[in-house]
């Protein structure tokens, strides 16, 4: 017994115990109960049990796969072919939510101007050696369209047919520097005429000419048709005024205008062919 | 001898069917030139008819790039703002002049064309800035901002114009008959 409690293989199974007794206060004193020899053990392992489990995952994905394949390919066709049409159910809706709200606008200015004539119509073309914009409509004479008549989007103001063939118009816009519009600020009821230059023109944006230096007119302020010289109807927006100047021309200001309408997007717009006190000029 | 086989009846129908197809091709581009079919990188759009034009005159000659540029013009001038009859009035001289130029002065091939399509998208692009209010105060920036970049980004496409019409010509001209209108 002696000799055994001297023996090697003794002191070999005292150091392994002792060694595993540490190892346990160890894991007792730490919160995380694992010892720092698992731990070693467990980052070194931890990247090939990872690998494994995932050749494990494979590996039995696969077998899913090659069981039932044609299942699986049918299902997700059907699941394609379902979210290819739930798609193209959004894309009508959302158009026919944005037309709707075209339609409401519209129906707001025919509720409150009986007097006017509207007729729908598509942009089909436009010209691409106007710097300004020009664009052709799927309306012309034939459908009543005559030149001069004002074309809106909403209750915004577009610009006015300058051509009119049988079965289509040639449109400028408010963008363009030889359109002229008569308007005013609805908040201070200053009028003057809405133009544009070629620079302002570039960053789309038009003016407000002829007010008074001591002008009232601030930014945010809405600008409006008013009516005068029978080419454009009373109370379309022209667009939202982003600042004041003072013209270095003569003694007047002017007052920049931002429209509210993006014309390089437009698709459908309404063509006014009849209003109260259409081509009369006071 | 040359002159003899220059004189000898062609072939009625080729030419018919070339100029037919001349025709397609150019209804093609006016539509691209006047819906924007095309994506215009930087804002600048393609405009297809002119260079057309100038090939067409070079490949027809005086008579018929008058004609072709008529055409042209007055496709043009549908979409535009302007009023009508600028457009015809500037293509037809372009494939009337083309036509003429390549008869007595230059040769036809691809340098030519692209001295001709260069000179006539650069008047056309000052031509347009005058038609659209380029005289007004202020105008020279429409000329600097995007005529003058919309001629010199259509101008590496103009060889494209000019095989299209070549290969037209070369593919309704088996027989030879009008091979000396290639040169």
């Amino acid at each position: 017994m002696r000799t055994f409690f001297r023996s090697g293989r003794f002191k070999g199974f005292l150091a392994v115990f002792i060694a595993l007794l540490l190892g346990v206060l160890v894991a007792a004193a730490v919160d995380s109960r694992s010892t720092p020899a698992s731990t070693v053990l467990g980052t070194v392992f931890a990247p090939l049990q990872k690998a494994a489990e995932s050749v494990a995952r494979a590996g039995s994905g696969f077998a899913v796969k090659f069981r039932s394949s044609s299942k699986y390919l049918e299902r997700i066709k059907e699941l394609e072919s379902e979210a290819e049409e739930y798609k193209e159910q959004l894309i009508d809706y959302e158009k026919t939510k944005q037309k709707l709200g075209t339609y409401e606008e519209f129906l707001e200015i025919k509720e409150e101007n009986p007097d006017f004539k509207f007729m729908p119509a598509a942009i089909i073309g436009k010209d691409g050696a106007d710097v300004y914009g020009s664009f052709t409509l799927n309306k012309g004479t034939l459908d009543g369209v005559s030149v001069n008549n004002p074309v809106i989007y909403g209750k915004n103001l577009v610009g006015k047919v300058v051509k009119a063939a049988p079965t289509y118009c040639v449109i400028d816009t408010i963008l363009n520097p030889a359109t002229y519009v008569s308007a005013s600020e609805i908040r201070t009821r200053e009028t003057g005429f809405v133009s544009t230059t070629p620079e302002l023109s570039s960053v789309g944006q038009c003016r407000l000419s002829g007010l008074e230096r001591t002008t009232s007119v601030s930014p945010g302020g809405i600008v409006c048709t008013t009516g005068t010289g029978g080419i454009f109807p009373a109370d379309l927006i022209i667009g939202k005024v982003e600042e004041v100047k003072n013209d270095t021309a003569d003694v007047s200001s002017y007052a920049v205008i931002d429209p509210e309408t993006d014309f390089s997007k437009l698709k459908d717009v309404f063509i006014i062919t009849e209003f109260r006190g259409m081509g009369v000029s006071e | 001898m040359e002159n003899m086989d220059r004189l000898r009846f062609k072939p009625k129908t080729s030419h018919i069917y070339r100029r037919l197809a001349l025709l397609c091709l150019f209804v093609a581009a006016g539509v691209i030139q006047n819906t924007g079919l095309l994506p215009e990188p930087f804002g600048i759009p393609f405009l297809p008819l002119l260079p057309l034009t100038a090939a067409a005159g070079m490949f027809e000659r005086e008579t018929f790039g008058l004609n072709f540029g008529l055409l042209a013009g007055v496709i043009a001038d549908i979409g535009s703002g302007t009023p009508d009859g600028i457009n015809a009035v500037f293509y037809a001289l372009t494939g009337f002049l083309c036509g003429l130029l390549v008869t007595y002065v230059f040769l036809n091939n691809i340098r030519s064309f692209m001295i001709l399509g260069a000179i006539s998208t650069l008047l056309y692009a000052f031509t347009a800035w005058l038609a659209h209010g380029g005289a007004a105060p202020g105008g020279s920036l429409t000329l600097l901002r995007f005529y003058l970049p919309t001629a010199l980004l259509n101008l590496p496409t103009l060889p494209l114009y000019y095989y299209l019409v070549r290969a037209v010509f070369v593919r309704f001209n088996k027989d030879g008959a009008d091979d000396h209108l290639l040169v």
